[in-house]
């Protein structure tokens, strides 16, 4: 059976484009592979009290073997009990493109602040953080 | 007629490969763990009273949270050594101060003691000092 040109055309793109997908399917996957051991977020800050600014200084692990760029990194407080809420304690966005070469290290710097109106219960507590980073190769 | 679209071919297939490529640039999005401590006030300490007339000056010694750093505010109470029943302190010595002394004027006749609490922002409240010695105004 002959094709026609324009059904021929089309059977050309409709291939190109499922090529495509799927070479992009298959780099997404190698990406998440390459996720499990890709970069670790920590850190943590004490001395907090009501009205006060302090540094949080948030460690990024690279643990792969290639560069990375850190473009967000977000933190995600739990309450500290019944009587502390997370909304007592703001931490700030990480936005920018920080370099962390391969198998290194490098420190993201954000405020946390305790709210000045936060109650009396609060003293003492542990807040439970948890930092949500995004990167891409770099 | 095929040897034709053969670029078109070469054309579609090096989109898909660079569609490929495009996605693989974008790494990673990652979760880890941390934490985050707040201080505690530690107890005030015993204030000095002394009187001058109706006017009662109240010195205290810095307090510290527990784990080290000097309180940023204090609140004053006066006890009636006879009632037994505490008020804040007023005109002079009144609301969080942030000094660690205040003269209390227009105290009125009458057997007094004072306490020192440590505080910080709007709440934030420490364990209230020993009561000072008894000023008879």
């Amino acid at each position: 059976m002959k094709l026609r040109p324009p059904a021929f055309v089309a059977l050309l793109v409709a291939a190109g484009a499922l090529f495509g997908t799927a070479a992009a399917l298959g780099a997404l996957g190698a990406s998440h592979r390459r996720s499990a051991a890709g970069f670790k977020l920590s850190g943590h800050v004490t001395g907090l009290y009501p009205g006060q600014r302090k540094r949080l200084v948030i460690v990024v692990r690279n643990r792969g073997s290639q560069a990375l760029r850190v473009r967000a990194v977000t933190t995600r407080v739990r309450d500290a009990s019944g009587a502390c809420k997370a909304r007592n304690l703001r931490i700030a966005a990480f936005r920018g493109a920080l370099r962390v070469a391969g198998h290194r290290s490098r420190r993201i710097v954000v405020r946390a602040s305790m709210r000045a109106d936060s109650p009396t219960a609060c003293q003492g507590a542990v807040f439970r953080l948890a930092f949500h980073g995004r990167a891409t190769q770099g | 007629m095929r040897r034709r679209f053969l670029p078109l071919l070469v054309v579609v297939v090096a989109a898909g490969l660079l569609a490929g490529g495009a996605a693989a640039a974008w790494a990673l999005s990652r979760s880890g763990p941390g934490a985050a401590k707040a201080k505690t006030l530690a107890v005030g300490s015993q204030p000095t009273a002394s009187v001058q007339g109706h006017k009662v000056t109240v010195t205290w010694t810095a307090t510290s949270f527990t784990t080290g750093g000097a309180a940023p505010g204090y609140v004053i109470r006066r006890y009636n050594v006879a009632t037994g029943v505490g008020v804040g302190a007023t005109n002079g010595c009144s609301g969080t101060l942030t000094v660690l002394t205040c003269t209390e004027t227009g105290v009125v006749s009458g057997s007094w003691q004072y306490t020192v609490t440590p505080a910080a922002g709007t709440n934030w409240r420490g364990p209230e000092s020993p009561k000072s010695a008894v000023v008879v105004v």
